[in-house]
Order: structure tokens, then sequence, then C-alpha cells
């Protein structure tokens, strides 16, 4: 990269930015506009099938709030479960998964072992171990949890071995000539440089433990918000399914939007993290 | 010429072979006995066509690299894999991108430990030594080619290394700025009293700023010439002194590129360059 070339780049760029920032804004509201027009057009459909109102599902919404299930509990009771379950999963997912990463992604012997062990476990949905973790688990806390650490270890794991094995060599050279021990060269280039992909494994990884969780909530649970959900189908009132439906893709965006702050502002000196 | 100390030299390579899987089975050997010395204080520029292993010779020099055959000491003391008494610029540009000028820079401080307030001592000084102010809590993309070679150089000169390594470190540069960094890393390197291994494709650039040439043949290489470049510093690089030299120098790679070129197609005439 030449001197001259790296400048006019980088005003060229700021040049861009600045042009397609008005005319972003303006076909960003068009976009919205029909992302919206097309969600509303979801919404009447479903209502039509599930034969419910608008209505409904914020009365829905109102009672299970304020007076709660059949068994007392309130849907802040259910969401704060679900996020407790599954913020522990995602802990244990993430302290299992990222180290296991690195080992594979920076040493060939571990990859050669572990490698095709990864490859053989993957293509089993998680969500097919439900049954399973039934039966080897006594305490549904602990089941719900290796639900959730089944559905997001893999994904933290390969994007961490990926990440990993994208370091750029000349860097771990560069640490090297200043007589940087192993451990230092995996906290101060090995892990900075893996980072991104890190988290965007955590992202997708929370997403898919999130799922299922849900799911393993609606078998052997009595609380949560997919036993919320599974209950009131029983019942038969599509109102509150649907109100739990959305707190829970409410949830989602909101834990998954949080870890895309925190990663940008880890991670500005890597431009264009997107979702 | 500046005076150069006769004990013990900084660096001497000695008999260095070095061979690479050729991915059929067998080994193509790239360094083929090269032994020289650079002395404490010295600029030494090391020439060679591209392919003919200066990158590796490097390498096993800084310690990245074993060699099958020779050694390498530095002070009289051999060295070996894990030593960091170089400082090294590399041909790609090496910055982290997650750290700022000023994080990369205290880099090598950091590894062996070296408190807060000597870091920020040491750095301010070599920033300003070699021109960096201002642009300390910059990321890498934000700076430009050229401002990058001076924070690998300042990275590199921090912990004041016995000797400093540079691989093409100015050759992917316009010719401007290219000209220009080359009296800045005399300048720089002249400062802050740096014994350095600067290797090249580009005679031009060689014959402006070494006290010695090295000339490398094609693999499997070997010195092939030696020149001390007993000229007056700051240089002229159009003197008829300079041209003399550069047009000694390219007739030496002239005739070690027509071998090389013969050896490659036996029937085939070789082809004008
Ligand atoms: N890791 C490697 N494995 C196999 N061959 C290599 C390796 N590194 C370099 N080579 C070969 O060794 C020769 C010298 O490479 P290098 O030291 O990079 O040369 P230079 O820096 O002079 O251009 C080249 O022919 C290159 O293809
Ligand atoms: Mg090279």
């Amino acid at each position: 990269m030449t001197s001259a070339a790296q400048t006019s780049k980088d005003s060229n760029q700021a040049r861009n930015d600045q042009f397609s920032y008005t005319k972003i804004s303006e076909s960003r509201i068009i976009r919205w506009l029909l992302a919206g027009i097309i969600l509303v057009l979801l919404w009447v459909i479903i209502a039509f099938f599930s034969r419910s109102t608008i209505l409904e599902v914020v009365d829905a919404f109102i009672r299970l709030s304020t007076e709660g299930d059949s068994s007392g509990f309130l849907l802040i009771d259910h969401v704060a479960q679900s996020v407790f379950i599954v913020t522990l999963g995602f802990c244990v997912a993430a302290i299992t998964a990222i180290p296991i990463g690195i080992a594979i992604g920076r040493y060939r012997v571990v990859d050669s072992i572990l490698g095709p062990v990864v490859e053989a476990m993957r293509p089993i949905p998680p969500i097919a171990w439900i049954p399973l973790s039934l039966l080897i688990f006594a305490s549904l806390l602990y089941s719900q949890i290796f639900i959730i650490w089944v559905g997001a270890f893999f994904p933290i794991l390969i994007n961490t071995t990926t990440g990993v094995k994208r370091t750029e060599p000349v860097h771990v050279d560069v640490a090297k000539t200043f007589g940087a021990s192993e451990s230092k060269i995996l906290g101060s280039v090995v892990i900075p440089s893996a980072a991104p992909e890190v988290f965007a494994g955590m992202r997708i990884g929370f997403g898919i433990g999130w799922m299922c969780l849900v799911a393993a909530e609606m078998i052997g649970s009595n609380k949560g918000l997919g036993y919320l959900i599974w209950t009131m189908q029983q019942v038969g009132w599509t109102g509150a399914v649907i109100s739990s439906m959305l707190v829970i893709g409410l949830i989602g965006f909101v834990v998954s939007f949080f870890l895309l702050l925190i990663e940008r502002r880890l991670l500005r000196w890597r431009q264009g993290v997107s979702v | 010429m500046k005076y150069l100390g006769d004990t013990l030299p900084t660096l001497s390579v000695r008999n260095i072979v070095k061979a690479y899987p050729n991915g059929e089975g067998g080994k193509t050997r790239v360094l083929d006995g090269i032994s020289f010395e650079v002395k404490d204080g010295e600029f030494l520029g090391l020439l060679g066509p591209s392919g003919c292993g200066k990158t590796t010779l490097l390498k096993i020099i800084a310690g990245l690299l074993e060699p099958d055959e020779g050694e390498v000491a530095i002070d009289g003391v051999p060295v070996g894999p894990g030593h960091n008494r170089v400082g090294f610029i590399f041909q790609q540009e090496s910055l982290f991108p997650w750290r700022s000028v000023r994080e990369n820079i205290e880099y090598g401080l950091e590894i062996t430990g070296s408190d807060l307030s000597k870091r920020h001592a040491l750095s301010d000084e070599i920033i300003g030594i070699v021109g960096m102010e201002g642009l300390e809590d910059h990321l890498p993309h934000e700076i430009s080619g050229g401002q990058a070679r001076r924070t690998e150089m300042a990275r590199s000169l921090i912990i004041k290394p016995d000797i400093l390594l540079a691989d093409e470190a100015l050759s992917n540069l316009d010719l401007q700025t290219r000209n220009h960094l080359q009296g800045e890393f005399l300048r720089i390197t002249e400062e802050t009293g740096s014994t350095v291994l600067f290797v090249s494709h580009n005679v031009d650039e060689a014959v402006f700023m070494s006290d010695r040439i090295l000339v490398m043949s094609n693999i499997p290489s070997r010195i092939i010439a030696e020149y001390v470049v007993d000229l007056p510093r700051p240089r002229n690089r159009t003197s008829p002194e300079s041209l003399e030299y550069r047009a000694r120098i390219l007739e030496v790679l002239r005739v070690e590129q027509e071998k090389a070129m013969s050896r490659q197609t036996r029937q085939k005439p070789p082809v004008a360059t």
C-alpha cells in the first residue's frame, strides 16, 4: 500500500461517507416504510388465520402482566425465569467454547483430535437433545442449561476457531521478536485479533440458546416463557400466545442489540461490524 | 566515514543453510551457506533478487526460523529461537490494527513488563524522534502508509535492540514518500545510534543508505559481492560516484540474472530483458 494511495483512499472514503449520508437517510426512510408495511400485512394474515385481533393481544399482555396465569405467576416472573436460565447457559457455553475454540484454532494437534469430534456432534439439532437431557439430569434447571449449552456452544466454538485461524502470522512474528511467551502471544495477539469473530459467535450462540430454551421450557417445565406459551395454547387463549411470542422476540432482539453495542464499543478498530 | 568499532561484531552470521520442502517430497535449498558480519553502528545493505531468501535469512537471524545449518551470534553470543535482541520491520504492514499508534509503539515494553510511567516516557521520546506527534491516538487504519512505517520503526527501536532488521521496509511506498523516508530512516537510526541490516531489492536505495552492501545470488543463494560505499553523507543520489556504484552493482545482478535464466531454460535462448 503506497502512502499516496492510502491518503487518497482515506479521503475518498471520507467523501463517500459524507456524500452518501443524505442519500442513505432518504432511502433508509423508504426501506423502513416498506418493512413496516410488510410487517402490518403479515400481522393481518396472522390475525386472520388465528382469529385474534390486536386488541386481544394487548389485553392478554396486560392481564398476564397484572393478574398472571392460572398458577399465579406474572408475565415478569416468566421473563425473569427464562432470562436467568438463558444467561446461565450462555455463560457456561461461552466459558467452555472460547478456550476450546482457541485451542483448536491455534494448535494443530488439538484440531486434528477435536475437529472430527465437533463435526460429528454438530449435525444433531440441539432441540433433539431435550428428551435425553431430561433423562440424564435429575434437575430441570440442569437439563435446561445443558440444552442452551448445546445450542450456543457450537456457533461460539466454530467462530472462535475461525477467528483464531485468521490471525495474521506476521502479528505473531512481531510478538515473538519481542520475546513474547505463548501465553502473551495468546493474550496480546491471538485473542484481540479473533475478537470480532468471537463476538459474532456469541451473538449467534445467544440466539440459538434462546431458541433452545423456549423449546425446552415447553417440555416438562412449570415456569418460563416457553411454558407460558405452551399452556396458553392448551387453554386456547390465542391473544396470550401471541403476546408471549412477541415478548420472546423482543427479548432476543434486545439482548442481541446489547451484545452488538458492546461489540461496536470494543471493536472500534474494526470498521463495518454489522448484524 | 563514521567510526566503526573494531570490537566484536554486533551480528555475525556463520554459514547459514536453509531448505524448504518443495511440495514434491523433496527440498529446495534456499540459503546455501551465508556468512557475514555487521559491525557496531554499521548500516549494512543486503541486496538480492526477489525470492532469493532475504526474508528467510532475516527470520533466521531474528530467531523466528531455525536454520538447517550454521549459527547466528549477537555480540559474540549464539542466539536461537525466542531471543529478543533484534528489532524487526517486516516486509508487509504489521501494526496491530486494534492498538493505537502509541499502544503499538509501547507493545515491546508491555511484553518485557516495564511500568506505565517508564513506558510513556520512552514512547514520548521515540514518537518525537520518528515524527509521529499528534497522531498517538490514531488507529492504524487512520494513518498513511509512510506514517505506518514510522510507527513500526518506533515500535522496533523503543526496546533499544542490538540490531534493527529492516525487510524491504520502504518497498511498498510511492517514489516520493520512499525517497523522503530513506532520509528519515537514516536520521532516525543515526539519532538512536542503531546498527542496521537493511534488506532491499532496490540498488539505488542501497547505495544511498548503506555503509556497506552485500549482494546475494538467486537460490540456492550465497553472497556474491561486497561493496564498501565510501561516500560522504548526506549523499546525492545522482552524483557520478553514486551512479558508478549503482552501475557496478547492476552489472553484477545482470550477470547473475543471466546465469539464472540459462539454468532455467537450458535449451531455449535466453530472453533479453
Ligand atoms: N514457508 C515456506 N515454505 C516453502 N517455501 C518457502 C517458504 N517461505 C519461503 N519459501 C521460498 O523460499 C524462497 C525465498 O523466499 P523469501 O525468503 O521470502 O525470499 P525474498 O524475501 O528474498 O523475496 C522463495 O522461493 C519462496 O518461495
Ligand atoms: Mg522478502
